[in-house]
């Protein structure tokens, strides 16, 4: 029963995208937003190894611009729009804390779907589809070795850009909250810095004092720079 | 990726009621083609202004050397995306938002936008007043008085033309590094 309802989800989107890529249905169970997307993820991988990136912006801009998203927010019939975006973060936040939380189910088979559980209780939350061959190899990569995504990046310079993007689409989504695991540099920082690590509890916390005068005098410095570049285009 | 010559970001958020020109504005200015997430329109109160409506964000980016780049991001008008407008200001500089000088509904539009931002997100901000050019606006005077009480800078410009997108740019500015000096 569970499946059919799945099954029933992805027709109905299907009729309203012809080129989804991929699709993502989840039950308005959980709320949830997120709580930093201050990164974001370049459809051209060039700028994506510039910048670097926190895959939450991507994920999420992903989703909204190429995915078509189906939910039941009614009790009859199926709400298909982009109303339902903010339920998109209840995949984020709530379920896909690593990939043990996925399951890739008829790979072998050609049809390439996978399914988002729940971690608690392992109820399905929604599943989706691979398009291309890369998608599933990459993945499969990705899930195998464990490495994080920027490795996996790294090791395909001579893919076509959009193939890897999207390819780190996907796996945005599998792969989602092995975030800690993935570079990040802080839009207004300068150094890089992985996702943070809580400390244990036996461990002292000591958070480094504020010094907001000297950020102040940074951001004031960094600002007139942009005032003469404006000035000067 | 390098340590060694860290890039610092400055970001920057142009926001305002939908179809007011925020996609435009970056587009603008921005030394990249914006990176979009227009979707088709769902309501109907959007589809009458444009097909496409922003559903996340936009992006732009402007470099001033090689060490310092800035973001812009522009915000989705509906208020049913409010929340991606907290998120895309965390660690914001500032805020544009944009007035559509044409439509009453969208001035009040933006007046609950940048009230919804002066009560989660405390940043400097400017107001631009846009489509002054077309033969529906309500003028720049009264759009002025409509945002009278925000008590902060009110210009005109049109988001098509650089130099006004400049204009802006250095208003902010100029406001934000008093504010920190």
């Amino acid at each position: 029963m569970r499946f059919e309802r799945f099954y029933q989800f992805n027709r109905i989107s299907e009729n309203f995208t012809s080129d989804t890529f991929l699709s993502v249905h989840l039950y308005p169970t959980y709320s949830g937003r997120f709580d930093d997307v201050s990164f974001f993820i370049s459809k051209n991988l060039a700028f994506f190894q510039k910048e670097e990136t926190n895959f939450k912006v991507a994920f999420y801009e992903y989703l909204v611009s190429n995915c078509s998203i189906g939910l039941s927010r009614q009790k009859q019939g199926f709400d298909i729009s982009y109303q339902t975006v903010i339920d998109i973060e209840t995949l984020v936040s709530n379920t896909c804390r690593s990939f043990n939380e996925f399951e890739v189910f008829n790979v072998l088979g050609g049809k390439k779907e996978f399914i988002i559980y729940q971690p608690e209780n392992r109820k399905s939350l929604g599943f989706g589809k691979f398009r291309t061959q890369t998608d599933v190899l990459i993945y499969s990569y990705c899930f195998r070795t464990k490495k994080n995504i920027t490795e996996i990046i790294r090791s395909l310079p001579d893919q076509d850009p959009l193939v890897i993007y999207r390819s780190v689409l996907v796996l945005c989504l599998l792969g989602f909250l092995k975030i800690a695991e993935i570079e990040t540099v802080p839009l207004n920082g300068n150094q890089i810095q992985t996702a943070p690590v809580l400390p244990e509890k036996t461990q002292p916390v000591s958070p480094k004092p504020a010094e907001p005068a000297k950020q102040d005098s940074q951001q004031v410095h960094a600002l007139k720079r942009l005032f003469t570049k404006i000035m000067s285009i | 990726m390098s340590t060694e010559n860290p890039i610092q970001y400055l970001k920057l958020v142009v926001s305002g009621s939908v179809n007011a020109g925020k996609t435009t504005f970056i587009r603008t200015i921005s030394e990249i083609e914006p990176i979009t997430t227009d979707e088709w329109a769902s309501e109907d109160s959007v589809k009458e202004k444009k097909s496409m409506t922003t559903v996340a964000l936009d992006y732009g980016r402007l470099t001033v050397d090689e060490g310092l780049v800035l973001n812009i991001y522009g915000t989705p008008g509906q208020k049913r995306f409010d929340f991606m407008w907290e998120i895309l200001s965390e660690k914001a500089f500032g805020i544009i938002f944009l007035a559509d000088s044409t439509n009453q509904e969208d001035i009040e539009s933006t007046k609950n936008i940048i009230h919804y931002f002066n009560s989660h997100i405390n940043l400097p901000y400017i107001i631009c007043v846009t489509k002054l050019d077309l033969k529906e606006t309500l003028g720049f005077e009264k759009v002025v008085s409509d945002f009278i009480d925000f008590n902060t800078t009110i210009i005109p410009i049109n988001t098509t033309v650089k130099e006004d997108v400049k204009s802006a740019l250095l208003t902010l500015l100029t406001e934000v590094i008093q504010n920190l000096e």
